[in-house]
């Protein structure tokens, strides 16, 4: 097991609920740029930089993460994550439909390079595009939750079937990736093998996407404290996504 | 890997020189499955960084920490290093390794000092028998690139060679 890297689960999920945030108050929230969403989204982007701070072991020269924007995807993450919070602000400062747009791109982009930043060779079940599948889902997990409350009446029912598709999605990826990894290097195996087994896994399943899913479907509204028991969820589900995949190195050695 | 003892002379070696920390070491030796060599008698892969050709380490640094000099040894710099250890998720051989004291990654840079000053890098000057040696791969033809016990990772091309372990002999009185 690995080390659960809280202040990276605080950061991915926190940012990736600011860029849902804004796509929703976008594309649901009427049409016209709003406020209370942007500061939301500020909100959250700016637990989200706070907290990846703790993950570095020399916060100070965090500046310089932007020297290799040339090849590295996490200098890119970084950069993309610095726009998104700019152009957030500046939108709910001056509401003009620009700067929402500028924030939604550099918003994507943020979410596309922070799945790529984990797509590294040295976990092979996530050397792909898995790790961006997943932060998608996650942005629209969180963006239509906690943005359901900035949607016109009419639109919440559609939107609710819409969130309840989304956990559904996320279910089915969840439980197709370690399938898959099962047939893979040996890492890959060793990561299938560590999620089957892990109750915890099974939990997030079931509890974090699964019950949501049900209940948003039969009800078509989200509950006031559903928005709340999605992130923890989500956050839960982050901490098992660092802990659990096997690195190759332990297969130094061995059958790879 | 047909002659190396499993004797951990080139990691201690390695250790002593740059006095790692506890838990650290550039240079470590695996102990090869039985699944892939099924014999009492073990054999041993000795593993330091291997200065790929196309480094993971290097790519995916945000903080350029890390360069490939001319001769192709590629040397990380600590005073660049802001210990985001995104270099330790993307390499496969696990080269680059955390110190959590110093909050910053460290990695064998082949002994470039010793090297520059006509040197062999400690590793291949302590081996006992002679199974590590500084060669250029150019040349290998007739090594392995990647045996049993060391990751597929083509697109990475590791600058090592390996010449493989050949099954122990065995002596003794022939059974009546």
């Amino acid at each position: 097991m690995n080390d659960l890297e809280l202040p990276l689960v605080l950061f991915t999920v926190l940012s990736q609920a600011a860029v849902g945030v804004a796509w929703v108050a976008a594309f649901k929230g009427g049409g016209s740029p709003l406020r209370s969403p942007a500061l939301l989204s500020a909100a959250f982007l700016g637990l989200a930089l706070a907290a990846s701070l703790f993950h570095l072991g020399h916060p100070t020269l965090a500046v310089t993460a932007l020297r290799n924007l040339g090849s590295a995807w996490l200098s890119l993450e970084i950069l993309a994550a610095g726009l998104f919070f700019a152009f957030v602000i500046v939108g709910a400062v001056i509401q003009r439909k620009i700067w929402q747009v500028l924030g939604l791109v550099s918003g994507a982009l943020m979410v596309v390079a922070s799945g790529l930043t984990y797509a590294a060779p040295g976990y092979p079940s996530y050397d792909n595009a898995l790790p961006t599948l997943l932060f998608f889902l996650t942005a629209m997990i969180l963006g239509l939750s906690w943005g359901w409350r900035f949607i016109p009446e009419d639109g919440r029912p559609g939107t609710a079937r819409l969130l309840a598709a989304v956990l559904l999605v996320a279910m089915v990826l969840n439980l197709v990736a370690p399938c898959l990894w099962a047939n893979g290097v040996m890492a890959a195996r060793m990561s299938a093998a560590a999620f089957a087994s892990s109750p915890l896994f099974w939990l997030y399943v079931v509890a974090a996407l699964g019950v949501p899913m049900v209940l948003i479907f039969k009800r078509l509204q989200i509950p006031t404290w559903m928005p709340v028991y999605l992130l923890a969820g989500e956050l839960f589900g982050r901490m098992l996504f660092f802990a659990l995949p096997a690195h190759s190195a332990l297969t130094l050695g061995g059958i790879n | 890997m047909d002659k190396c003892l499993g004797c951990y002379t080139c990691a201690m070696a390695c250790k002593n020189l740059y006095h790692q920390d506890k838990g650290i070491a550039w240079r470590r030796l695996h102990s090869l499955s039985q699944d892939i060599w099924p014999h009492s008698e073990r054999a041993w892969i000795s593993l330091a960084c291997n200065h790929c050709e196309h480094p993971a380490c290097l790519k995916a640094c945000p903080a350029k920490a890390y360069y490939k000099r001319d001769d192709g040894i590629v040397v990380h710099d600590e005073s660049r290093c802001i210990g985001c250890r995104n270099c330790v998720r993307n390499c496969p051989y696990g080269a680059p390794q955390y110190n959590r004291t110093e909050g910053r990654v460290e990695k064998c840079s082949l002994c470039y000092q010793r090297i520059d000053a006509g040197l062999k890098p400690a590793c291949v000057q302590s081996c006992p028998v002679g199974a590590l040696e500084l060669v250029d791969v150019v040349e290998m033809t007739d090594t392995a690139r990647f045996p049993a016990g060391f990751p597929y990772y083509p697109q990475l091309n590791p600058s090592v060679r390996f010449m493989t372990a050949r099954a122990p002999m065995m002596f003794g009185r022939e059974e009546k």
